[in-house]
């Protein structure tokens, strides 16, 4: 089995259908119990890069291997996201009418599809998740009754509901005030403890400069710099 | 992903009660509408097909077009003298058979035992042609004293009702015509003379005819390939009479209907355009507002037939919802809705029969449910086929 968790080979992606090249040519590639922080000017294209490489944007050109395997079809690109990849978006987006604790369970529902309601063990799991996170006692809220930093949490918990060999993180600590970025950190390096993959899209010193490498995105292709330059 | 579906209903408990009402209401006028114009159809079918006499005698001073006659409750206290309008009309070739009516009075719950208006009519059950063929089941083979034959709109479950004071027993009912009978109580004519004799309602007439020996009506039958045109034209030399031809009544109606049809599908189409727009607005609405929930689902790795598995449900169970509350409102509405749809007594309605209603609203329930499942669908396929990272972009979080 290769240690490489994600390899993206000179990726172009376009934005629009007469829109310029994003990405021209990015490439990168991270391991097992890496935390790789992507940065770049706003624009720049930084979750362009992230979602291109969870097939959620198409690439024009390039190619990306998930552990060790190219993917071909957006379908077996969604099967793999389901439960090999965790997804935090810059944006708060959650099932609105779900419960913190069913959001957090709702990958459960998603990876299978013979599945019609959210189980009971998918919610223990969920409950044990909020645990982490330090949302336990709001497990019964609906999204929108959280505060700022809760919701970037529960998206968090909800990334980490397969225990997936990668995290894709888009500005994970974005806005939110010392304790809720100090949480978040502290289970990124528990995950990256744990040897699981972390590629973080950060404007911020603090994130920058915990990653174990640090890319700079800049004119659509990936550039590694020292930590401390960005 | 039912599971996700009952929740966003039931979590978006105002939304999804407004569009819930939103589809009842269309169900409902789109119902109505459809019943309305099924009975008057039904109506003027079984009026030309059950009417039975080809020519009507009728007291010449009667203030009444035949309309009134064939299909309306109104009593017409008009009254011939029979013995010389029996003679002529034996006398006329072509006749081949005939049946004399008395037309007595009005009677409501405030003279007798049945709900509603009803004409009472005597008639003669020996030569009668026009009542038989209406009876449910066997009809009685005498007909006489204190008996009475219901018509098909006539409501009273009792076997014992009271007419003017008077005990009848109810021998037999009649099924529904489209016709004046619907709205009658048929007595003897004799039983029905006597009644009229004393009636305060028409007393005035008997200083100029006698109740034993007067007639409303004489319904015609024409011979075998006898021209009825032509057996009217001669009847009309009767003095003291009126005469009109049933199907010149019902080519009346027939033509009013066809008016009445029109402006009613203008309604049904008017109902059903808005409806749809309804529909697609607040279902498309409904679809688009919830665009991040969606693309939310496909970027963890939902397939596309889990959306629209999710919005099926929902349509599914919305539609349900609607169809439930429009037969509640339409439970407790149906009193005055009815009378207001079937109060034109001078026009043929029949109420359309039990298993064509519970077809109609079924079918007028699949026909939202698709409008809405199509439009859930269609507005969906737009945030699906689209790649999810595009519509998260583009909406960004809440």
């Amino acid at each position: 089995m290769t240690d490489v968790v994600i390899e993206a080979k000179g990726v172009h992606a376009r934005l629009g259908r007469a829109g310029r090249d994003v990405l021209a040519g990015a490439s990168l590639a991270v391991r097992r119990g890496e935390w790789v922080t992507v940065v770049g000017d706003s624009g720049a294209g930084k979750t362009t890069l992230l979602y291109v490489l969870a097939g959620l944007l198409p690439k024009t050109a390039g190619e990306v291997r998930y552990e060790g395997t190219v993917l071909s079809s957006p379908q077996s690109i969604a099967r793999h996201r389901a439960r090999r990849m965790g997804l935090i978006f810059q944006g708060m987006y959650y099932i609105h009418s779900l419960t913190v604790r069913e959001n957090v369970a709702l990958p459960s529902l998603v990876a299978d599809p013979s599945a019609r309601r959210i189980g009971p063990a998918a919610l223990e799991r969920a409950d044990r998740l909020l645990e982490r996170v330090g949302l336990f006692a709001q497990k019964n809220a609906l999204p929108h009754e959280l505060s700022h930093g809760g919701r970037r949490r529960l998206a968090v918990a909800r990334a980490l509901f397969f225990d997936p060999p990668l995290i894709l993180a888009d500005e994970p600590t974005n806005d939110l005030d010392r304790d809720n970025v100090a949480i978040i950190h502290r289970l990124f390096d528990e995950l990256k403890a744990k040897g699981t993959a972390l590629i973080v899209v950060s404007h911020a010193d603090l994130t920058t400069r915990r990653g174990d490498r640090t890319l700079l995105l800049a004119d659509g292709r990936l550039e590694e710099i020292e930590p401390n330059r960005a | 992903m039912r599971d996700i579906s009952w929740r966003a209903l039931w979590r978006r408990k105002k939304e999804t009660a407004l569009t819930a009402v939103l589809l009842a209401l269309v169900m409902l006028f789109t119902a109505l509408e459809l019943y309305a114009i099924a009975g008057y159809e039904r109506g003027i079918a079984l009026s030309e097909a059950r009417l039975g006499a080809d020519v009507v005698v009728f007291a010449k001073e009667a203030p009444v077009d035949g309309s009134a006659v064939l299909f309306g409750s109104a009593p017409i206290n008009a009254y011939f003298d029979a013995e010389a309008v029996v003679r002529a009309v034996e006398r006329t070739p072509g006749v081949g058979a005939w049946t004399p009516q008395l037309f007595a009075q009005t009677l409501n719950a405030d003279c007798c035992s049945v709900e509603g208006e009803n004409r009472l009519v005597g008639i003669d059950w020996t030569s009668d042609f026009l009542v038989k063929p209406w009876v449910q089941g066997a009809a009685p083979e005498v007909f006489s004293g204190y008996e009475a034959i219901l018509g098909g709109g006539v409501a009273s479950y009792e076997d014992e009702i009271e007419i003017l004071g008077a005990p009848f027993r109810v021998v037999a009912r009649l099924l529904p015509t489209g016709t004046a009978l619907d709205q009658t109580i048929f007595v003897p004519l004799d039983t029905a003379r006597d009644l009229v004799a004393h009636s305060d309602t028409v007393v005035e007439t008997w200083g100029a005819h006698d109740p034993e020996r007067s007639l409303s009506a004489i319904f015609i039958r024409a011979a075998e390939r006898y021209n009825p045109d032509l057996l009217a034209y001669q009847l009309n030399r009767i003095p003291d009479v009126s005469v009109f031809r049933t199907s010149d009544v019902v080519y009346g109606a027939r033509e009013t209907f066809r008016w009445v049809l029109r402006l009613l599908s203008f309604g049904v189409a008017s109902v059903a355009v808005f409806g749809m727009l309804v529909i697609v607005g607040r279902l498309a609405g409904d679809v688009r507002r919830r665009q991040n929930d969606f693309a939310l689902l496909i970027a963890l790795g939902a397939p596309a037939r889990r959306v629209y598995g999710w919005l099926a449900w929902e349509t599914f169970a919305v539609t349900f919802l609607a169809a439930a509350l429009a037969a509640v409102v339409l439970l407790i509405l149906w009193p005055p809705l009815s009378g207001l749809i079937e109060s034109a007594r001078n026009q043929p309605f029949v109420r359309p029969e039990a298993p064509m209603l519970v077809l109609g609203a079924a079918a007028v329930v699949m026909a939202v449910f698709a409008v809405g499942l199509v439009t859930a669908l269609f507005a969906a396929r737009g945030i699906v086929r689209r790649a999810a990272g595009e519509v998260l972009k583009e909406e960004g979080g809440v």
